[in-house]
This record gives C-alpha cells, structure tokens and sequence, in this order.
C-alpha cells in the first residue's frame, strides 16, 4: 500500500517537466494507474516469492499438495474486481479525454471532413471564456518542420509559443507519415499526408523544449527535432518580426543545428546538411 | 496409470525415429516436424538476437554510427525474424511435438501438409535475410511496414531505386503467413477430429485449448495481413494507389488492415505460451491447475475480444474520437480475462509442494514478467497516457514484458520442460538455473530502464538521440548484452546434453498428461496401444502423498 502510494509520487522523476496545461491531467491519470499497478505487481510478486519459499518441498517428500480444483467465490471475486477496475479507468479516461480537447473542438485529433459523426461527439469549448486559439500551420517534410503563423507569410523553422495562449497545430505532410510530439506538452499526433490533423494545448510553463518526430519517417527519423520555445508573446511577436526581415538563406542558415542537441559526433554534419537541404527544397519549391 | 505405461514401455525398445538424416528431409512425422520446428526457429532467434545486439551497440552513444538505413533495416528484420520466424513457428513447434500425443493420437492429422508447412520457413527465413544484400538494402519501415514510407523510392548514392528490400519482406511474409495458416487448419482438424477414447474437450491438457484457440485467430487474421501487405505490394511495383495520398488513396487503412491481424497476432504469439505455463506449474506444484475451465474459456474470451482492439495501435494516427474511445474500453476489458489467468495461475502454486526446477523457475518467472507487461498494456489503453507515449521507448519496454517476459520464457520452460521426452536425455538443471538467473537479470536490466526512456521522450526507431537519455541506454546496452550471453549455457546444455545427457525414462516430472505415457523419445505413432482416458489431465493429490500416483487418468492398455 504504502509502496503504491511512494510509485505515484515517482512520476515526477519519471515524466518530464509538464509544460502544458493538459498535462498535469495526463499525469495525474498516468499517477493512478501506477498506483493502482504497483499495488497488483507488489501482490503478484508477494505471492510467487511467498510459495517459492514457503511451499517449496522437501527434498525427499514426493507426494503431492491437495486436490483443489477452484474457487468459485474467489474466482468471482478476482473477476469482478478487474472488471469494476477497468470501467472506472475507462470513465476517468474518457474524462481526462475530453478536457484534452480544451481550446479546440472536441473533434480535434484528426480533422475528418467526411467522417459524419453523430453532433453528440462534436463537444463544444469547455471554456467558452478562454481566448480563441493561435491556430499555426505546420508542414512535415523529410526531415523537418516548417511553421507558418497567421498573419504573416514567413515560414519559419521553429516554433514559439506564446505563454497561456491556447495554440491549435493545423498539421499537413508532404511525403510520409511523421507525428508531433513534445513530450512536455505530453501530446502526439500523427501528421499523415492527404488530410490534415490537428493538436490542440495551452503551453504553460516558459522554456525550451523539443519537437520530436515520433513515427518513424526514413533515415533521418531520429534527426528531425527543432526547438520549441515557450516565451512571453510580445517576445514571440518580436522573433516573428525579426524572420519576416530575413531573407530565406540567412532563415534557414538560423536552423537550430541538431548536431548540437547530440553533441559533435561525426554523423551529425550529414544530418544537419540534409534537414537543411530538405528546407532550401521546399522554400525553393514555394517559390520564395 | 504411470507404472502400467512404464511396463508396456519397458516391453520393448521405442522404435529410433530413422536416423539424423530424417531431420533434413520431408519426413512426415509430427515428432520430427516438432523438432525441426524447433531447432531452425532456435537459429533464427540467435540471429534475430544478433540484430538486436547490433541496434543495442548503436545505442550505446547519442550520435548515429551505423549507416542510417542500415539500422533501420536491422530494426526491421530484428522484429520480422522475432515474430515470424521465432516465436509464432516455435510455438507451432511445440503444437506440432505435443498436441498429437496430448490427445493419444497417433500423428496430426494432415502430416503431408504438416512437412510442407514446416519446409515454408526455412526459404521464408533465407528469403527476407537476403533483403539485406540486394542494391536498395532490407526493408527500413519497422515491421509495420506503414506506407507510404514503405513504397517511396530508396536512394542509393545518386539514384532512386525501387525498395526492392521492401518487396522481398512482403514475399516473405506472406510465405511464413501461408506457412502459419495450413499449420493452424491442421491444429484445428487434429484437435477435433483425432482426440482418442474418453480425450472430451474439457480434459484436454490447456495446452491443447490455447493452441486450439490461438489457431482460430491465425486462420481468420493471417490472411487479413496477407491481403494488406499484397496490396502493398501492388503499390510498390504495380503503381496502384490504394494507400497512396496523392492518388487518392488512403495510407491509414493499411494501419487499420495491418493492426486487424497484428493486434490478435499478439494473442498467437502469447496463447500458447500461457498454455505452456498451464502445463508446467501444476506438474511441479503437485497441485491441480486452479479453475481449469476458467483458464480454457479465458482463451476464447481473449481471442474474440483480441479482434475488437487493433485501433489501439492508432490512437494518435488521426483516428476519429468515438471510434478512440470505444478501442480503449474494448483494449481495457481485456485485462479481466487475462487477470483471470494470472491469479489461476497463482491460485496452482498456492499450498501446492514446488519442485524449483529450472522449467518451474521460467514458468514463474513468466507469471513474474508478464504481469509487468500486462499492467503497462492498461496504461497505454488508456487514450491520453497512449498519445503521450505511443511510438516511444516504453511502447519498446511493454511489448519485450509481453513477448520477451512472456513468450520467451515460456518458451524456455517448455523447452526445459519436454527436452526429455524429445530427446530422451535430461538436461543438466544446475546450467538450467544459470541460465534462468542471467536471462532474469539480462532481461529486466535490459528492459525495465525502457520505460523510463520513452516516459521522459525517447521515441522508439531513431538511431540518435538527446545526451540526457545516454547513461539508461547504455544500462539497457548492458542489459541486453548480458541477455545475449544467456542463451550461452542453454546452448552448451543443449548440445551437450542432447549428445551425452544422462537417459530419461518416460515420465521422469512424475507428470500426468498422456505424452508422459508413452517412452522418451516416443515410438514412431507415439503409442503402443491408444490410452483411453478417464478423468482430468491434472488430477494431483487424488491418492494422498503415494509416491506411485496411480490416479485413473488414462488406460494405456490395450482394449479387451
């Protein structure tokens, strides 16, 4: 008991720093569930080392133990507990699920012109106060992320974030499948070529964090990360205005350069010079 | 019944079966099928588990030292050859040594077609390994194989060249596909049509059930995979565009084709290993299985609910909210029956008299691991702790406990379990528990620290990642390393006791299932005379502590 209890409080030093305010929900479901899991994995154990030890024969007794075939109370009983288990985790789920969608249509995981759900499933705004979103485009290529703001035709390739302002990704891809993922926002969508998706959140914390993509996408897959910083907006209005000044050869010779984030190991000039060259081809291609 | 059996074993010499030729050739003997089986999916997984040593290698640092599409490609083919070539025909090994004799029946029923699917998976297994040598290299989209990266064109130096690497995975699939369907048709047929006197379906060892069950599943989603990944096929060579985006297709229902067969496939590769550890428990517990109907009706209750989950593998691919939230509540009602299992499970072991024998200790170990695998598989049901870390290195963590932990230690019990009655020579236990600890050490250093990993945001297939995941990485290299030299001892006792072991008579666990009837290894059509049977497969504690056993689970005397 006490045990499951002190596994909840290591979520800290298991998750990341919560960056979002949907991730403090995440975690206090995530928190549960360890709870809950360490108490049946402490059982479990509990029992095998138990009869390892305690039911273990005697070298030279060869007989056998008693001719029990079942137990329906008990059976009953370890049915049911799960059962009722699994439901309430499903309803805190289903919970948690929809505060998720804070900021945005509940619809929001993928964005399916066609997909006639019942308007039940077409939850409104939770908070009809909360601002409307920033809403920023996002175009996945092989191997990198191309951020446009609204208000602004410059293409960047980086993301900020201005601090408690909903945001929603509407997210394209070119060629393959890739997913947004920031673990401290603890949200992922998978950016799939033909529609487009989106993820909604509200960053809450200032710093700087990392956009990784999470579906497997080609060679590079583990290169495409950009920086993703979370600051106050009047510093994000500045840094917008500051790109839209630039040319697009000194932007993209501003691309955060990955090969810092892994340290200087002898791969990493190849990759920065393709996530850039994937960059200069399609700005090329956009006729910029 | 033990001592009758041993008389009309002692009667005469169990006829050898040919010589070590017959295991080269297109013998039609289920015993020997077993073993083939057996021994080629063991060679795959050392060289599956080469792979795996090749990627833990690259992971010791943060920056990529390998070719990037060759890593790729070795994270390919290291799951490919786990799954296909591993653990679903290993345990296919064990159904085809074990079910016949379970039942008292003399061979499968269809031993033509048993030799023919066995001899699939040798070429199968050669094909997909000679992906690595042709120009484009092997198959670098994950075992998912999701389009459209898996039908884009590769380049090689200056060129686009078609994934011909790609293609020859899709042929080889759908070979050790083809292989695994008529071994299943084959499985079913016996188990219903060849069960002797007396053998009814709930006295059937659970073994038999879980194979039984896990064979439905293989001939109703296999052929679903089969069709995705023909149709990926077309679209690669072919220039069709059912998943093709730009032509009109739609690349997520090749996830959802795919995951209609992979999600149950889980269940194929886990079934019968939970039948394994349903054999070996109340054997070296002296006790009955707990709630044997429970467990056997459990499987059943795991396939059909395994078809209803697969979308749980594509919370985040863009899958619409209602069809997210009825997956997760599908996905976590899984957990009952598998609970159900695990507690039996628990529930044989409690007050029994437990032989730790190096079988015994797999088996509980199993229990021990699987049980991790299971817990984290309800969190990633769970949709918002799911798009947090799906397509991460806890995803990696939960699917090791489940077919690692699981499968593999089961497979393992097993092993050690049969060996005599295969081979008719005893495996040296003190090499078995060495074995035992370093696998259990290897295994949860290697695997344990992953959750960690992905939790914090290491996304799984990337051959570079951020310094701050470098010190568990390279715990779990250690881990893994230490884990490819485990299988070292069973090797050696393998071999050695295969070669030089000493003799095992025919029921050396004291056990009371048929195959134990008849001598080690089994004569050429297993019985002398088909037992009749009686009661229960697991009728300890019948006849108090007599160390004889008589109980009347089976007449192996010839009827009068």
């Amino acid at each position: 008991m006490i045990a499951s209890v002190w596994a909840g409080q290591t979520v800290g030093w298991l998750m990341p720093a919560e960056a979002s305010k949907e991730a403090g929900q995440i975690d206090g479901l995530f928190r549960f569930m360890l709870i809950i899991a360490t108490g049946i994995f402490l059982g479990v154990q509990g029992v095998l080392l138990y009869s390892a030890f305690v039911f273990k024969r005697a070298k030279d007794d060869m007989g056998d133990g008693p001719n029990m075939h079942g137990n329906l109370r008990l059976e009953i009983l370890w049915t049911a507990i799960p059962t009722a288990l699994v439901l309430y985790l499903s309803i805190y789920s289903f919970e948690v699920f929809q505060l998720l969608g804070a900021g945005s249509p509940m619809g929001g995981g993928a964005h399916h012109e066609d997909s006639g759900l019942p308007i039940r499933f077409q939850a409104t705004n939770p908070d009809p106060s909360a601002p409307p979103p920033l809403v920023i485009g996002v175009e996945a290529v092989q191997y990198a992320w191309i951020f446009s703001y609204p208000g602004s035709d410059t293409q960047v390739s980086e993301l900020h974030l201005p601090i408690g302002q909903p945001v929603r990704m509407d997210m394209k891809s070119n060629d393959v499948i890739h997913a947004f993922w920031v673990p401290e926002f603890r949200l992922k969508q998978d950016v799939i070529p033909g529609r487009t998706t989106q993820v909604s959140f509200t960053p809450t914390k200032a710093g700087k964090y990392q956009l990784r993509c999470a579906e497997l996408c080609g060679a590079y897959h583990g290169g495409m990360v950009v920086d993703v910083i979370v600051e106050d907006k009047k510093d994000v209005d500045a840094w917008l205005k500051s790109q839209a000044s630039l040319g697009t050869s000194t932007r993209v010779a501003q691309l955060a350069d990955p090969a810092a984030a892994y340290g200087a190991t002898s791969g990493t000039t190849v990759l920065q010079s393709e996530q850039t060259r994937a960059l200069v081809g399609h700005l090329r291609a956009q006729g910029q | 019944m033990v001592e009758t059996t041993q008389q009309s074993v002692e009667q005469r010499q169990p006829e050898p079966l040919g010589d070590w030729r017959c295991y080269f050739s297109f013998c039609v003997d289920h015993k020997v099928i077993g073993i083939q089986y057996l021994v080629t999916t063991f060679f795959f997984y050392l060289l599956g588990g080469a792979l795996a040593m090749v990627i833990r290698a690259e992971l010791m640092t943060p920056g990529a030292e390998l070719d990037r599409s060759l890593y790729n490609g070795v994270f390919t083919i290291h799951a490919t050859i786990m799954i296909f070539l591993w653990i679903i025909p290993t345990l296919a090994g064990f159904g085809n040594f074990l079910v016949p004799l379970m039942i008292g029946a003399r061979d499968m029923a269809f031993p033509r077609l048993n030799a023919l699917s066995f001899w699939m998976i040798p070429p199968g297994g050669l094909l997909l390994l000679s992906s690595f040598f042709v120009q484009s290299g092997a198959a670098g989209a994950g075992w998912t194989s999701y389009p459209p990266l898996s039908t884009q064109q590769v380049q090689v130096g200056d060129l686009l060249v078609t994934n011909f690497g790609q293609v020859i995975w899709i042929a080889s699939v759908v070979f050790l596909g083809t292989s695994s369907i008529l071994a299943a048709l084959n499985f079913i047929v016996t188990i219903v049509a060849m069960r002797t006197e007396g053998m009814e379906l709930f006295r059937m060892p659970l073994f038999c059930w879980a194979t039984l069950t896990a064979s439905c599943i293989t001939l109703l989603g296999t052929p679903v995979l089969a069709g995705a990944v023909i149709l990926l096929a077309f679209d690669l060579l072919l220039g069709t565009v059912f998943f093709n985006p730009t032509g009109g297709g739609d690349p997520v229902v090749y996830q959802h084709m795919f995951w209609f067969y992979s999600h149950p496939a889980v269940y194929i590769m886990v079934l019968p290993a939970m039948g394994i550890i349903s054999e070996v428990l109340p054997v070296f517990s002296r006790k009955p299985i707990f709630g044997y109907k429970a467990i056997a009706i459990s499987s059943m209750g795991i396939a059909v609910l395994g078809f209803l989950v697969w979308a749980h593998h594509m919370f985040t691919s863009g899958t619409p909210d209602w069809l997210r939230m009825f997956f997760m509540v599908t996905s976590f009602l899984i957990a009952v029956p598998t609970g159900i299992k695990v507690f039996s499970w628990l529930g044989t072991i409690w007050g029994g008299k437990l032989e730790l024998s190096s079988a015994m200790l797999f088996a509980m170990g199993f229990v021990s691991m699987f049980v991790v695998g299971g817990l984290s598989g309800i969190m990633l049901a769970s949709v918002p702790v799911d798009i947090h870390v799906h397509d991460t290195y806890f995803v990696v963590a939960h699917l090791h406990y489940v077919l690692f932990g699981g499968s593999v230690f089961a497979i393992y019990a097993g092993l050690y379990y049969w060996f005599p009655k295969m081979t008719g020579r005893l495996l040296n236990e003190t090499w078995g528990k060495i074995h035992f600890a370093l696998t259990f050490i290897g295994f949860n250093l290697c695997f344990l620290p992953m959750h960690q990993l992905g939790l914090q945001g290491m996304p799984r297939r990337v051959a570079e990642y951020a310094e701050q995941f470098q010190s568990l990485n390279v715990l779990v290299s250690i881990g893994g390393f230490l884990l490819g030299i485990s299988t070292l001892p069973f090797l050696f006792n393998a071999i050695y006791s295969w070669l030089w072991g000493p003799k095992a008579p025919a029921n050396p666990w004291r056990a009371l299932t048929l195959e134990w009837t008849t001598a080690s290894p089994p004569p050429v059509e297993n019985f002398e005379y088909l037992p009749v049977v009686t009661a229960g497969p697991y009728e300890y504690g019948t006849v108090g502590s007599s160390p004889e056993g008589d109980t009347p689970t089976a007449i192996s005397q010839p009827k009068s």
